[in-house]
């Protein structure tokens, strides 16, 4: 058996929000971790590894973005566990790559200033220098090195410029632990030491550990000492003893490292041109994209126009897969006997994963729109815009951020959710961020809206498809209110956020990430939705009526899954579904995409003449018993409210159970989302049939 | 009796006016973050838009701040 390289060196990358550390990671380990241009893309640490100069095996973490030890919320806290060693998987690292935007540096030393308190080796790399030269910004990398006391790296790291000297930095056989350091008044020093003694954890972070609990904020100090009485008693004395000799305990440590930060900078850069203070392209566009008008009306075109291009541009190639799929279709068809198991591999296989597969195109320009917004830096101006209407049910714009990642996958959005501060606010945005139509709902949307509106242009359909998400939108915000007043209160925190430069994004990496998605999809496609559809098939075939010759529709309705559908026939009856609508109801509950199968298997068992008719012009043929269409108008709205507000995914239940590390909170959200599902899907039928609609 | 005036806080201030910080209230719930971000006594900021809540620019970086937070600023006129 091969033995596992010896590691050499534990590296962590750590650094302010959207300094280019998983941009570093990526292009050291050669893995694929996600990047963009807004605060809080990673929320926890991820291990890869990387040769150095000379071959030697290192281990890298890539450390979610902090701008102060002295952390705020869940991601900071990740990253200030691993540099502390206070995380029981994870060693101490033995290194750590500052990265710091060249073109913030007064700001981002303050951080440094911080690592270089922990003890451990810090090798700066001193990221967008290219930036710092077009904003006039010239600085000087020997007084730098020499200030700080560690290897200064200058780098590009979107082009790769500098990772060589940055490997070659990490490869020396020595790696020394910085003498400089920011100089705290002395009787602080005085307390940090004094606590220092009678803390117990990991030896060289120990003084660390005592300036975070000497300047911490009370609410949080019971928190951190875990029900130490004792040590919180030294800590209350040790702060009024600074109190006594003036000193605010909380303020001098941050007042002591930028003094510090500002004698570095005043030596080290120079600034060509005197306008530092002048507009910029970013700040011109922002005068738009947050304005209190245009910045909406920018927020809902840019929203249209993605719909529009789903609808437009997605058309040719998913007319491809179709003809593809009935290719197939037909050609097993030519070449295998009628029986049950032709029936397996046409209807349940090619027929059940082929009419996912056909969502492929418009799933990948989701993605692609997604991946401007986020690379573009207009993610954090989205927060921007809806902080006034997130503040009036209690939460602030961060938490707009998760929910609008959570159209992709509620996934990353409720991962997301960890840049959040507050553990009630971080609930609530957890508790609504499945309300937002994920990309798994696209499919069952396109197929509703083409029978809802056959005959209609583009830009109507794109309008009800955008009314579908925006439906997600106010639920979530309607939803979270209630919350944020009953279960889980809390003062509506403030707004305190990082607008990034506007960038022009990287179209690589948006295809890449796109590749990604459609990996992802076509994995899902071949494991999950066959699997699905295999049994599906099976469920919807069997037990055979005793009848002999019985024909398709007789199958359907002994069937198990047919008989089911008949069961619960009269919860889903007055929303206006039949019991077949009912059988991909319940099968969706597995994964969202699979009511589009089921309907496709549904429809094509029963009717054995239409095996290459179109699903949506079967559906649309689909009567009741009395001789009225099953898909009117109302019936498919109905089923596009359904499926806004369901709960309908297990991934998403698990995520949320780690997150909130309770049952409890998953529970509660399946059953409150599908209880809003399912009113709200009857107030449009019921309500729509009241008012004279069909 | 001399007229109170008013203390101009981030949030009153004037869009587009740099702007001198000379205090941030210590019961201001970020008031540690505020100070680790950069906003210390006697730093230049640029209040570049205003609405629900406030952009302006500390030390090249654009900041969002919400109105409650600016409250908690208090600033003065600072001619370059």
């Amino acid at each position: 058996m091969a033995e596992a390289p010896q590691i050499f060196r534990r590296i962590a990358i750590a650094g302010n929000p959207n300094t280019g550390k998983s941009t570093i990671f990526n292009a050291l380990t050669g893995m694929r971790q996600k990047v963009g241009n807004y605060p809080g893309v990673t929320v926890e640490k991820k291990t890869g590894r990387f040769f150095g100069s000379h071959g030697e095996t290192m281990e890298l973490l890539d450390l979610p973005g902090s701008y102060s030890l002295q952390v705020r919320s869940p991601d900071e806290a990740v990253s200030r566990d691993v540099l502390l060693g206070r995380v029981p998987d994870t060693p101490r690292p033995d290194a750590i790559i500052a990265v710091l935007d060249a073109s913030n540096l007064d700001r981002h030393l303050y951080l440094v200033a911080q690592f270089l308190e922990l003890d451990i080796p810090v090798i700066v790399a001193l990221n967008m220098v290219d930036v710092a030269e077009q904003r006039g910004l010239t600085i000087d990398l020997l007084a730098l090195k020499n200030s700080l006391g560690v290897p200064v790296i200058p780098m590009v790291a979107s082009r790769g410029q500098g990772l060589i000297e940055l490997k070659q930095a990490l490869s020396r056989a020595t790696l020394h632990v910085s003498e400089c350091k920011a100089q705290l008044p002395i009787v602080l020093e005085r307390e940090v030491s004094a606590l220092s003694r009678i803390l117990k954890c990991h030896a060289g972070s120990v003084r660390s550990e005592a300036m975070l609990l000497l300047s911490i904020e009370d609410e949080r100090l019971a928190a951190e000492v875990n029900g130490n009485p004792s040590l919180l008693t030294e800590i209350h004395a040790a702060r009024e003893r600074l109190k006594l000799s003036g000193l605010d305990p909380i303020a001098a440590p941050v007042d002591a490292r930028y003094a510090w930060v500002s004698e570095v900078c005043a030596s080290v850069i120079h600034r060509r041109g005197e306008d530092s203070h002048g507009l910029t392209f970013t700040d011109h566009v922002d005068q738009i994209l947050t304005h209190k008008l245009w910045g909406w009306l920018a927020f809902v075109t840019m929203m249209a126009l993605m719909f529009v291009c789903i609808f437009v541009v997605a058309k040719w190639p998913m007319d491809w897969i179709d003809g593809a799929k009935d290719w197939l279709a037909n050609l097993v068809r030519s070449h295998m006997a009628d029986g049950d198991f032709r029936s397996l591999v046409v209807d349940g296989v090619i027929g059940g994963v082929g009419n996912v597969v056909i969502f492929l195109p418009q799933i990948l320009i989701l993605f692609f729109f997604l991946g401007l917004l986020e690379d573009s830096g207009y993610m954090a101006r989205a927060a921007f815009i809806m902080d006034r209407m997130m503040s009036r049910v209690g939460l602030h714009g961060k938490s707009f951020v998760p929910l609008l990642s959570s159209f992709a996958c509620a996934i990353p959005g409720i991962m997301a959710t960890r840049t959040i501060e507050n553990r009630n606010d971080r609930f609530v945005t957890i508790l609504v961020a499945p309300l937002m139509s994920c990309s798994a709902r696209l499919p069952v949307y396109a197929i509703m809206i083409a029978l809802l509106m056959p005959a209609s242009s583009v830009w109507a359909k794109a309008g009800v498809m955008l009314c579908m998400y925006l439906l997600g939108v106010a639920a979530a915000f309607v939803m979270a209110g209630l919350f944020k007043k009953t279960i889980l209160r809390s003062e509506t925190p403030m707004l305190l956020l990082e607008l990034p430069p506007y960038r022009a994004p990287v179209v690589r990496g948006i295809v890449q990430r796109m590749w990604e998605r459609a990996v992802v999809f076509l994995r899902r496609a071949g494991t999950v939705i066959l699997a699905l559809s295999v049994i599906l098939w099976a469920l919807l075939n069997y037990p055979k009526p005793a009848t002999p010759n019985p024909t398709r529709a007789d199958v359907l309705a002994h069937s198990a899954a047919g008989r089911f559908g008949h069961a619960i026939e009269p919860v889903i009856a007055p929303l206006g579904y039949d019991w077949k609508i009912g059988i991909g109801l319940v099968a969706s509950f597995a994964a969202r995409e699979v009511f589009v199968s089921t309907m496709g298997q549904i429809y094509n068992i029963e009717d054995a003449k239409a095996d290459n008719e179109d699903l949506r012009s079967r559906m649309r043929d689909e009567r009741r018993a009395d001789g009225t269409p099953i898909f009117t108008p109302l019936t498919c709205l109905s089923i596009m409210v359904f499926f806004v507000l369901a709960m309908q995914c297990l991934s998403t239940v698990a995520i949320v159970r780690r997150e909130t590390n309770s049952w409890r909170w998953p529970l509660f959200q399946i059953a409150y989302m599908n209880a809003l599902a399912w009113v709200a899907a009857f107030i449009v039928y019921q309500g729509g049939h009241l008012l004279g609609f069909r | 009796m001399f007229p109170v005036v008013p203390k101009l806080t981030l949030s009153t201030a004037k869009c587009g006016e740099q702007l001198r910080v000379r205090h941030i209230c210590p019961d201001c719930p970020h008031c540690v973050r505020l100070r680790e971000l950069g906003f210390r006594d006697h730093v230049v900021v640029r209040k570049i838009a205003d609405g629900a809540a406030v952009i302006c620019l500390l030390m090249g970086t654009r900041l969002a701040l919400g109105r409650e937070l600016c409250d908690h600023v208090e600033v003065e006129r600072f001619a370059a």
